[in-house]
């Protein structure tokens, strides 16, 4: 099967091993990613007050665009994509006021660089690859394709806020009870550990802007982790890898008794687990290095 | 915390502007608390989330823009997810930020000559393009 893949501006930057470990494993399941031609960028964060229409431009683009390729699917990976691109898809379609206006200004941007442009109403469908692998594949087919089971591997997993909130817009799982994640790295053999902090925010942007009050959070979570035992952290979105990973170090300065856990995107596990053989793993990407708990423990 | 509740505050359309903004009814909240008890990042704020909704109601915008509180809301949502009465807080606190913008009430939090290099040159891009949005309206 085939879809049209948007990577975003991230996954072809800093998280370069999170896309093409995506891309290798999904092909190792069959699934063709085909990177949509010129894509924009998905405005990143979902306007919240009713008066920012522009907000809604980038996205609403994107889609009108990748329904332009005569793909009914949009596949993303990364979580601000996701959350973004399927907020605008459910503005669009359900609410009037905002889709006359953020069609009113697309027609004429179309119009203007030569274009046609027909009024768009929601009809293409965003998805992430997590639920194509849960709904499409099933995660049995993917058991039956592992062909290097990360047995005795303790993997925390962690969703973050935007992969499942709010869910009345997104849908791909229970907001506060998730378990697709939990399903995913069952199936690839990993031990996962019932973790607390799996649904909680990371600390976003703030990691950025407010590294202090950011790093208090992100400690907290990553240090459970640690407790309970984790040999991995299992991420979905870059700005958590940002905030969980990356500031390890300075955890480390900051709070003492701190052990260190490897945090790792969920397509890597997958492509481990596959036995992707091809040059997408870029350890050097990871601030704490996954790769000697993956040789004493999984196996690799 | 002391606030000064006078007939012109209970009247100011501070309220009025949010709930215009924000789409949402603030005068929903019954101050159960659920929001400021799951707040992840509650810890660091200066005024809990259930406090900005109870000085909202009380007409105080002066005191609502004086708080780091807005600031700190990532919009993670689990606020929203476990509200009782259905309250988007993520939306109210947008639409705060955005009116202490164009008030002239918004400190000069955040833009990209207070990044500093090494941060610049490890985060993920979507970081940076998020906090912008965010801190510039």
């Amino acid at each position: 099967m085939e879809y049209l893949y948007y990577p975003g501006c991230t996954l072809v930057d800093t998280a370069r091993n999170f896309d093409r470990c995506g891309r290798a494993a999904a092909r190792a399941l069959d699934v063709e990613l085909v990177e949509m031609p010129d894509w924009t960028c998905c405005g990143t964060t979902f306007p919240l007050t009713n008066r920012k229409i522009v907000g809604l431009v980038a996205p609403v683009r994107t889609l009108v665009n990748a329904r332009g390729e005569g793909y009914e699917e949009l596949l993303t990976l990364c979580s601000f994509c996701y959350n973004v691109l399927k907020r605008a898809n459910y503005a669009v379609r359900n609410r009037g006021d905002e889709r006359m206006r953020i069609n009113a200004y697309l027609e004429d941007e179309f119009v203007r660089a030569g274009q046609e442009y027909d009024e768009y109403e929601g009809e293409v469908e965003v998805v992430h690859l997590l639920e194509v692998l849960r709904d499409t594949v099933g995660f049995e087919s993917v058991t039956a394709q592992v062909t290097r089971p990360l047995t005795n591997l303790k993997v925390a997993p962690y969703y973050g806020c935007l992969l499942l909130r709010p869910q009345s817009e997104i849908g791909l799982d229970d907001a506060d009870e998730p378990t697709v994640l939990e399903d995913l790295l069952g199936a690839l053999g990993c031990d996962v550990i019932d973790f607390p902090h799996r649904v909680e925010c990371c600390g976003s942007y703030l990691g950025l802007s407010s590294p202090d009050i950011a790093l208090q959070n992100s400690y907290e979570i990553v240090h459970t982790a640690s407790r309970l035992g984790a040999d991995v952290l299992a991420v979905v979105c870059p700005l958590c890898a940002y905030n969980l990973d990356l500031r390890q170090e300075e955890m480390h300065q900051r709070f003492s008794g701190f052990r260190q856990v490897p945090v790792m995107y969920f397509t890597e596990l997958l492509a481990l687990a596959l036995e992707v053989e091809e040059e997408v793993y870029s350890w050097e990407r990871h601030a704490v290095d996954p790769l000697p708990v993956l040789q004493t423990v999984g196996g690799i | 915390m002391r606030v000064k509740i006078s007939k012109a505050s209970l009247q100011s359309g501070f309220l009025v502007d949010v709930e215009e903004m924000s789409g949402e009814h603030v005068w929903s909240c019954y101050q159960c608390g659920n929001c400021s008890a799951g707040c992840p990042l509650a810890f660091a704020m200066e005024l809990l989330p259930n406090q900005i909704i109870r000085l909202l109601h009380l007409g105080q915008e002066e005191e609502v823009f004086r708080a780091n509180t807005i600031w700190l809301c990532t919009s993670c949502l689990t606020c929203k997810t476990r509200c009782p009465r259905g309250v988007d807080l993520s939306r109210i606190n947008e639409s705060i930020r955005h009116l202490a913008l164009r008030r002239g009430k918004a400190p000069d939090r955040f833009g990209p000559d207070q990044i500093e290099p090494g941060v610049a040159a490890s985060a993920p891009p979507q970081g940076l393009a998020s906090a912008f949005r965010k801190f510039g309206g």
